[in-house]
Parts: structure tokens; C-alpha cells; sequence
């Protein structure tokens, strides 16, 4: 798995996923991404996003409730697999190792 | 339920790029539920933000390949594509100048197909092109004809008549202007293929006898005039004296009866009027009824003929049996005149397109050069022949579809342009660039030029790597010079013709005329009906408006005639001798004009013999015919004509009339064509409807037009001025279409140069480049830098020459569809062939000049030091 990095893009989107638990699916992803990132991603790159990280083992997704408004169409809950995790956390220890020592560098 | 539903077809759209299954259904959920969101606040926002989400999806899918299927050779494709947009992003300046160029070539051909297809698509004015016929098209119709046939005939579910007039229309700035309109029965309108675009047809009630006069526009003047007020619907517009109600706008169609006509009159036939029998420019259109054949037409139209002839056996004097025409028919000789200017520019800018997709297969080829380590790289690392083949194709491909869409934009702007350049000259048309028939052509012109422009890279690198990992710098080198010499030669297949055709033009200029064309202003009037109905009203108003215009300040002689010198040819008329009487079938026949004893001198025309036409003839009640010299010597070539009696009215085949002067040949109906045997009348005793007022000015008479134009008005302001020219333009128009022609092939000629010189230009360039240690060597052994930059030009004046022999073959061998085209040169005239290739080689001295400059000044020692 090493081979493969966390793009920024991925790294926000596998972490709303986190944030959002059980209430995870496309439009929520999206929302919480302009909420607390201030990102607005086209459905194109999100969608595209979400189809390739569920290929590669870092995203799974289930069937939720479907609604009138939604067409009759059912949500798509997405829950991290171990794989996304430990990815997750593999980049996260990466970046902070990188980070280490650099805390006030920024600052000057 | 609020029933906000995002539009389904862009669901559907954003579904089919989406995969199957949760991931798809449940993308397309969340995007219904963010739309009711949206729509909430705003529905057309809601609307537009889904169309761009739609988009973004779409693109996603199709980039990164990851849509509903991803086979391995369309993620090829899909690479291969991204890679070439990223190149033409790169280099953008390569990009452009290669888009430009393609475009400049498939512009001109997507600009003058849109002509021909616009011109010979539309072979009819009609809905029902195969049932429509002219009924008896060469006759002349009286109205009573007309109504007698309406009623009798049972062949035809519409038949009724049009007829062209121009009228006086009085424009909501109070201006009148001379529109030309057709009177047409309401029926045939409704034939018509293009209808109203607002408001109503012309109505069968609209013709009757006392109700309000109506009239339909054309959609250009109301455009025009109008400033396209819908609320001119409904209103009354003043035309020619009568105020009529608008109750529709005719939509715009080059093909329409009476050409270019701007307003629709309903035909009003009434048979108290003293002219109800009597002939006029009346045409006759009749629409067969569903199972009715041509052959059951001409039986119906026999049994009316016995029944007219028994009627009016006094008109019935010649043989008419021109009978039934289909319209189509008759369109196309309206097209023979056209259609050889427009073939040979097609054929010019399919050469013209060949040529830029050489110039930019060069350009590639010179790319695939400079990118030969990487290819050979890339092949080395195991990418097959085939993926790296697919590759350039891709890249061509790519610029090539650039290429089409510069190419649409600029014939959408041309073709009408073109279409401009002819309209008035002929019967041209054209179509949007983007309907199926253009679409068609371009596509086919475009995947040529593809083949030209990927095809020349692909095969360099096959030829490379054929020639195995040695690849020498020379292999693609010559494949680029034969590129160039086939430039030349379009280059110069193209200036041939284009010189053949200015010596055309300048012969045209030249053509002895026999008559003074400077200072002369040719008035065209059309008097309404009744005021020329009678011969004496007629010789009124003619005489009082020679008399009104003479007497402006400036004006040198007034003189008139029935048709405008170099219009539309002068009717040909029978002649019978006194001396030795013929029948009309066998009589001699000659041109007829009808003039004024003003004419004569205006035109700068002596008697050559006898004497002209003068006014004392109309006071001693003689009715005298001047012949021309042309005449004078087939009839009588070893006696005087002067005293001689002819009769030239197949009405009065026995009165005869005295000849009592020649008159010099004029060409005055073909400018092209040596003079014809022509007589002359008086216009008083045959008055016209249509006359020409000639007017001869002192120089520089710019200042009289406005006051000819006020003093016909002052004469009656009834009588519509058609045109006012000079008569020089006259003379131009009768060649207008070899001008434009020869404008538009010297055009591109010029730009098939160019584009020639540019590729000799980048072939030397790459040359010199390739050489320089060679160059480099040969300096250093003792070369002067002016035998080095001998070399360069050398090289390239004999790709040059190369390239002007084959162009010089080809234009011999294809001078046949230049042929009717010319005018007093020959198609294989030298010194045509000459200055072409003069031209050739003068462009191919100055673009190799640059490369070869430079190659003469190259250092010696630093070269060899830096290989």
C-alpha cells in the first residue's frame, strides 16, 4: 500500500467521512467539505473521487433509505475499510514526522 | 411533494456517464435532493447549477476514464487525447498557428460549399417542386387568359399567376423608396416553400374587387426600413400612392419569384379594366392535383389552346408549344450562369485546403522530427508501433477538430459574404454552415485533412523506424521537401488560374463598347401602368421628364431608351423585306430597341449613313427604323439601306416601315459577345413600360443625381426611380461575376503562396539546422559565407522549381474547367505560366533567404567545437 499517497483532495474527503460516522453519504461529504474546509468540489471530482478510493479498498459504501426528493433514489453511506484507515493514519504519521521541529517556522 | 424535479434529460445524461448500480444511483439521489435545495430559493439557478454539474460529471468520467466502461484501448484513446489537449495548452502558440491555418482552409471551403449547396440544393421557390409547373412560361399572359384558364382547368389543385413590378414605398422616415414587389394570387403564394414568419399568408378574399388593400413585407426591408417592429402587423403602409394594411412578414428566400422582391401584393384582377385582354409580364404557375400527370396537364392545356385560339385568333400568329415546364427545369438554366464561377472556387479551395494540410503535416512532420528520441524511447520501452502510431493520429485528430471549429465560425461569416458578392449578379443562395449537407462536406474535408496531416508524421515514423535505431537526420527531411514542392505546385496551379482570369477581367475592361461610358448616370424608371397605358400619356411623361432633366445645371444631353444599356438583352424581333418577303418562321431576326431621338446623341453615336431618329419624324407621321452596321451588311451587303422597307411586327407582317439611317455597333447586350444586327425605334411609338433615363453630365456630376432624382419626382411623383448608376459600374456589372471570381481565386492563390513560402521557409530552417556541421566544415575548409547562403537559396528555389512544373501540368491539364470562364486568353496563354512561376520562385527566394542568412553566418569553429 505504500506505494500509493494520499492525495489532498482524497485526505479531506476519507476525513468527512470520519467526521460525519454514520451519517456519511455524497451530499453530507459535500457539505461538510464547504462547511469546515471551505471547499465546494464540482460532483464531477467528488463523485469520481469517492468511485476511485471504494476501487482501491479505502472507502465502502451501503444502500440507505431512498425519499421522494431524492427520486426515489437511495442514499449511498460511505464508512472507512481498515485500509482507509490505516492509509489515513500512515499519512497523517507522515506528515507529522515531516512537520516535527517545524512547529514555529512558519510563525517567524 | 413541492414537484421540483431536476430536467430529466440532463439526468439522463449525467446517468449515462455514471456506473451502474449504488455508486450511480446514489450520486444522481444526492444531486435530486442538493436540486430541491436549490430550487427552493431559485429554480432557474437550481436548473443551471444541475446542467454544470451534469457537465463536470460527464467531463470526470470521460478524462479519467473511470465511467461506465473503462476497456483498456478507450483509456488509451482517453490518454492519447488528454495528451494532445495538454500539448496544444503547451505550446499554445503551435497550437494557434496550426488552427488558423486549418481553419483558414476549411473555413473557405465550408463558406463556398454553404454557396453551392445554398444555390443548387434549393432548386425551387415551390412546396411541391415535382408537381409544380410553368404553364406556358415563354408566353404572354393577359389577366383575361389567366381567369379564362382558372376557371376551365381541372388539372391543377392551385394555378394562378405572378407578376414583378416595382413599387414606390413610402419608409416610416418619409423617405420613398423603389422596392421590387410581386402581385400574385393568393393561391400560389401559399405554394410557396418559405411562408410568412409573422402574421398571415395572403388570402383568396385579400384579391377580391373593393376590399382593403393588404401587403405582406419582405423580412429584409422590414428589417431595414422597419427597424423589425412587430407592430408594424396591422398597420397601413403608403406604396405607390395606395395605403395598404400590413398583415405579414414574408420570410427571407433567395429563390422567390421576382428574385429579390420585398413586398407580396395580393394579385387583384379586375376585367373592367380596358387591359383585362391585353399581354403583360404575367407568368403562369400551376400545382398538379394529387394523381394528375404532366400528360393529363398537357391535354387539358391542348383542348384550351383551340378554345383561346377561336377566341383571340389574332394572337394566336406563332408557334407556342413550350407548353409545360417544370419549375425546377427552368431554375436550372437561371443556375448555368452561376454554377462555373462557384465550381471553380470550390475546386480552388479544396486546393487551397489540401495546401494547409500539407503546410501543417510539415509542421507535425518537423515535431515528429525534433520528438524522434523520445518516440524512439518510448518504442524501446515496449510502447508497440501501433500505440504510438495511434498517438499522432490522436494529436492530429485533436487539432484537426480545432481546426473545424475555427473552420465553421469563419464559413458562417463567409458563405453569406460570398453569397453578397454574387446576389444581383445571379441566383445564388446559401446554407448554414451547420446544416447536414455543409456539416457533411466539412467532416468529409476535414477527415482528408487528417489523413494529410496525421499521415505525414505516421509515416516518417514508420519510415524511421524501418530504417532501424540508426535513425539519420535526412530520412524525414526529404519527405518534407516533396511536401513542400507539392505547395508549390497547388501554389502554383492556383496562380495560373487567378492570372489567367485577371487577363480576362482586363480584356473585359477593354472591350471597345462604342459608346462614351464616362460621365454617363443611367436613371431605370418604371412608371406605374397606367401612366404608360396610353401612347400619348406615355410620350407625356417622357417627354416632359427629358425636358425636366435636361434642364438641370450641369447636364450636358438626355436621352432614353426602354432598357438599360448591358442589362437584360434587348427582345429579338422578325424582320420581313418589302423587297423580297419572308415568312416569321425563316425572317432574319435582330435586337430591338426602343429610343428616344436623344438616345443617339447621348450615347455619342453619328449616323454612319442616312440619319438617326429625330423629332421632326413623329410631326411628319413617319414611323422610321435606324439599322446598325452590323445588320445594315446581312441584309443589304451590296445596296444602300438607306430607303429600304422592312416590318418587324409579327402582328403587321406587311406594313413596312422606311430604314432611314445605320448607326454604329454598340455592344449594348452582351459585353462578351461581337456586336449583334440591332434596330431602332422610336419609344414614342412603342411605349414601355420600363425606361432608361441616360444622362451625360459634365465631369465630376455627383451633384445631379439627387437633382434627377427630385426632378422625376416633380414630374410625377408617381414614377418610381429603380436605379440610379453611372454607367462605368453598368459596364463593370456585365463582368461583375469574372471580377469577383478572379478576386476571390487571386485570393487564395496568394494565400496557397504563402503558405508555400512557409513551408520552404521551415524546411530550410530544419535544413540548415540539420547541416550545420556540415556547413560548419565546408567554412572552415574555405567556403565564403555567400556560397553557403547560395547553397541554402538554391535548395530552395529547386524545391521551388520542382514544385512549379508539376503545378504547371496540372494547370494544362485542367484548363478545360477554366475554359468558359475566359475571355480573349488562352488557356495556355505563356505568360500566365510565366508570371506564375515567377511569383513562385520570388516567394520561395524570400523565405529561403532568412534560413540561408543565417547558415552564412554560422561561426565555423564554434559549430565543430559544440558537435
Amino acid at each position: 500500500m505504500s506505494q500509493d499517497y494520499l492525495g489532498e483532495f482524497e485526505q479531506m474527503v476519507l476525513l468527512s467521512v470520519m467526521r460525519l460516522g454514520d451519517r456519511a453519504y455524497g451530499l453530507a461529504v459535500k457539505d461538510e467539505l464547504e462547511s469546515v474546509a471551505g471547499r465546494s468540489p464540482s460532483s464531477g471530482a467528488l463523485y469520481t473521487t469517492l468511485d476511485r478510493m471504494e476501487k482501491k479498498g479505502l472507502l465502502e459504501s451501503y444502500a440507505g433509505e431512498s425519499s421522494s426528493e431524492r427520486g426515489g433514489r437511495p442514499r449511498r453511506y460511505l464508512r472507512l475499510t481498515p485500509a482507509g484507515r490505516a492509509m489515513l493514519s500512515e499519512t497523517r504519521s507522515t506528515l507529522l514526522a515531516l512537520w516535527e521541529g517545524l512547529e514555529g517556522a512558519l510563525d517567524g | 411533494m413541492s414537484g421540483r424535479h431536476p430536467p430529466r434529460w440532463l439526468e439522463r445524461i449525467a446517468g449515462r456517464a455514471l456506473p451502474a448500480g449504488l455508486s450511480g444511483q446514489g450520486t444522481l439521489g444526492d444531486l435530486a435532493e442538493e436540486f430541491q435545495r436549490r430550487a427552493a430559493e431559485s429554480p432557474l439557478r437550481a436548473r443551471l447549477w444541475y446542467a454544470g454539474q451534469t457537465v463536470s460529471i460527464v467531463a470526470y468520467r470521460a478524462f479519467t476514464g473511470t465511467g461506465a466502461d473503462s476497456m483498456e484501448t478507450r483509456s488509451d484513446l482517453v490518454a492519447d487525447l488528454r495528451w494532445s489537449f495538454r500539448l496544444v495548452l503547451k505550446h499554445p502558440g503551435f497550437a494557434f498557428g496550426v488552427v488558423a491555418v486549418l481553419g483558414l482552409g476549411l473555413g473557405a471551403n465550408a463558406a463556398v460549399y454553404s454557396v453551392v449547396d445554398g444555390t443548387f440544393r434549393n432548386t425551387t421557390w415551390w412546396r411541391a417542386p415535382d408537381r409544380t409547373l410553368g404553364v406556358w412560361p415563354e408566353r404572354k399572359w393577359s389577366f383575361g387568359m389567366m381567369e379564362l384558364y382558372r376557371e376551365d382547368q381541372a388539372a391543377y389543385r392551385s394555378l394562378g399567376g405572378w407578376v414583378e413590378l416595382a413599387y414606390a414605398l413610402r419608409t416610416p422616415d418619409g423617405a420613398s423608396e423603389s422596392v421590387n414587389g410581386v402581385a400574385i394570387t393568393p393561391q400560389l403564394f401559399r405554394e410557396l416553400a418559405v411562408q410568412p414568419v409573422l402574421g398571415r399568408a395572403l388570402e383568396d378574399d385579400d384579391a377580391l374587387l373593393g376590399v382593403e388593400p393588404v401587403v405582406v413585407l419582405g423580412e429584409s426591408i422590414w428589417r431595414r426600413a422597419f427597424g423589425a417592429d412587430p407592430g408594424v402587423l396591422g398597420s397601413t403602409v403608403d406604396i405607390s400612392g395606395v395605403s395598404m394594411r400590413v398583415v405579414g412578414i414574408q420570410g427571407s428566400a433567395a429563390k422567390a419569384p421576382g428574385g429579390r422582391a420585398q413586398l407580396w401584393l395580393p394579385l387583384v384582377v379586375d376585367p373592367r379594366e380596358d387591359d383585362y385582354f391585353k399581354a403583360t409580364n404575367l407568368k403562369l404557375v400551376g400545382v398538379l392535383r394529387d394523381g394528375v400527370t404532366m400528360d393529363d396537364a398537357y391535354q387539358e392545356i391542348d383542348a384550351f389552346d383551340d378554345y383561346l385560339a377561336r377566341l383571340f385568333p389574332a394572337f394566336f400568329t406563332s408557334d407556342w408549344d413550350d407548353g409545360l415546364v417544370r419549375i425546377a427545369r427552368a431554375d436550372a438554366s437561371q443556375r448555368r450562369l452561376i454554377s462555373t464561377p462557384l465550381l471553380l472556387l470550390l475546386g480552388g479551395t479544396v486546393l487551397l485546403l489540401l495546401a494547409t494540410a500539407l503546410n501543417v503535416g510539415n509542421l507535425l512532420l518537423g515535431r515528429a522530427i525534433e520528438r524522434r528520441s523520445e518516440l524512439a524511447v518510448r518504442a524501446a520501452i515496449g510502447a508497440g508501433r501501433g500505440r504510438i502510431v495511434q498517438q499522432l493520429l490522436v494529436e492530429a485528430a485533436v487539432l484537426t477538430a480545432l481546426g473545424v471549429g475555427a473552420g465553421l465560425a469563419i464559413g458562417a461569416v463567409g458563405g453569406p459574404w460570398i453569397r453578397e458578392l454574387f446576389v444581383g449578379q445571379a441566383v445564388v443562395a446559401s446554407s448554414s454552415v451547420l446544416s447536414p449537407s455543409v456539416l457533411a462536406f466539412v467532416t468529409t474535408a476535414a477527415v482528408g485533412a487528417w489523413i494529410v496531416l496525421g499521415g505525414v508524421p505516421v509515416a516518417h515514423f514508420l519510415r524511421a523506424q524501418r530504417a532501424a535505431l540508426t535513425l539519420r537526420p535526412h530520412s524525414g527531411v526529404r519527405v518534407q521537401r516533396s511536401l513542400v514542392a507539392v505547395q508549390a505546385a497547388l501554389a502554383t496551379l492556383l496562380l495560373v488560374s487567378a492570372t489567367l482570369l485577371v487577363g480576362t477581367v482586363d480584356n473585359l475592361r477593354r472591350v471597345p463598347l462604342g459608346f462614351d461610358k464616362q460621365n454617363l448616370l443611367a436613371v431605370e424608371l418604371s412608371p406605374p401602368e397606367d401612366r404608360v397605358a396610353a401612347s400619348t400619356t406615355a410620350r407625356g411623361l417622357y417627354d416632359a421628364l427629358a425636358e425636366e432633366v435636361a434642364g438641370i445645371p450641369g447636364v450636358e444631353a438626355v436621352g432614353l431608351t426602354d432598357r438599360l444599356p448591358l442589362g437584360a438583352p434587348a427582345p429579338t424581333a422578325p424582320i420581313n423585306l418589302a423587297s423580297a418577303p419572308v415568312d416569321q418562321v425563316q425572317a432574319p431576326k435582330a435586337r430591338l430597341h426602343a429610343v428616344d431621338p436623344g438616345f443617339f446623341a447621348v450615347m455619342g453615336m453619328e449616323a454612319v449613313e442616312g440619319r438617326l431618329l429625330d423629332s421632326e419624324d413623329r410631326k411628319r407621321g413617319i414611323s422610321a427604323v435606324v439599322v446598325n452596321e452590323t445588320l445594315a451588311r446581312s441584309l443589304w451587303p451590296d445596296a444602300s439601306p438607306i430607303g429600304q422597307r422592312i416590318a418587324i411586327d409579327p402582328h403587321m407582317w406587311s406594313t413596312f416601315l422606311p430604314v432611314v439611317g445605320v448607326a454604329p455597333d454598340i455592344r449594348s447586350d452582351d459585353i462578351t459577345a461581337p456586336p449583334e444586327p440591332a434596330m431602332y425605334v422610336s419609344l414614342a411609338e412603342s411605349p414601355a413600360r420600363d425606361v432608361t433615363l441616360l444622362v451625360r453630365t459634365r465631369r465630376d456630376g455627383a451633384a445631379v443625381i439627387p437633382a434627377v432624382r427630385r426632378a422625376v419626382t416633380d414630374v410625377d411623383h408617381l414614377v418610381p426611380v429603380r436605379s440610379v448608376m453611372w454607367m462605368d459600374d453598368v459596364v463593370r456589372a456585365a463582368y461583375s461575376i469574372s471580377w469577383i471570381v478572379m478576386g476571390l481565386l487571386v485570393a487564395l492563390a496568394l494565400l496557397a503562396t504563402g503558405l508555400g513560402a512557409i513551408g520552404i521557409y521551415a524546411a530550410l530552417t530544419q535544413h540548415v539546422a540539420s547541416t550545420r556541421k556540415e556547413i560548419g566544415v565546408r567554412m572552415a575548409l574555405g567556403a565564403e559565407p555567400g556560397e553557403v547562403v547560395g547553397a541554402v537559396v538554391r535548395s530552395g528555389l529547386l524545391i521551388a522549381g520542382v514544385g512549379i512544373v508539376m503545378g504547371s501540368v496540372a494547370a494544362a491539364l485542367s484548363a478545360r474547367v477554366l475554359e468558359s470562364m475566359l475571355f480573349g486568353v488562352s488557356t495556355l496563354s505563356a505568360w500566365a505560366y510565366a508570371a506564375s512561376a515567377l511569383g513562385v520562385c520570388a516567394a520561395a527566394v524570400l523565405s529561403a533567404w532568412i534560413p540561408a542568412w543565417r547558415a552564412g553566418r554560422l561561426p565555423p569553429a564554434e559549430v565543430l567545437r559544440g558537435e
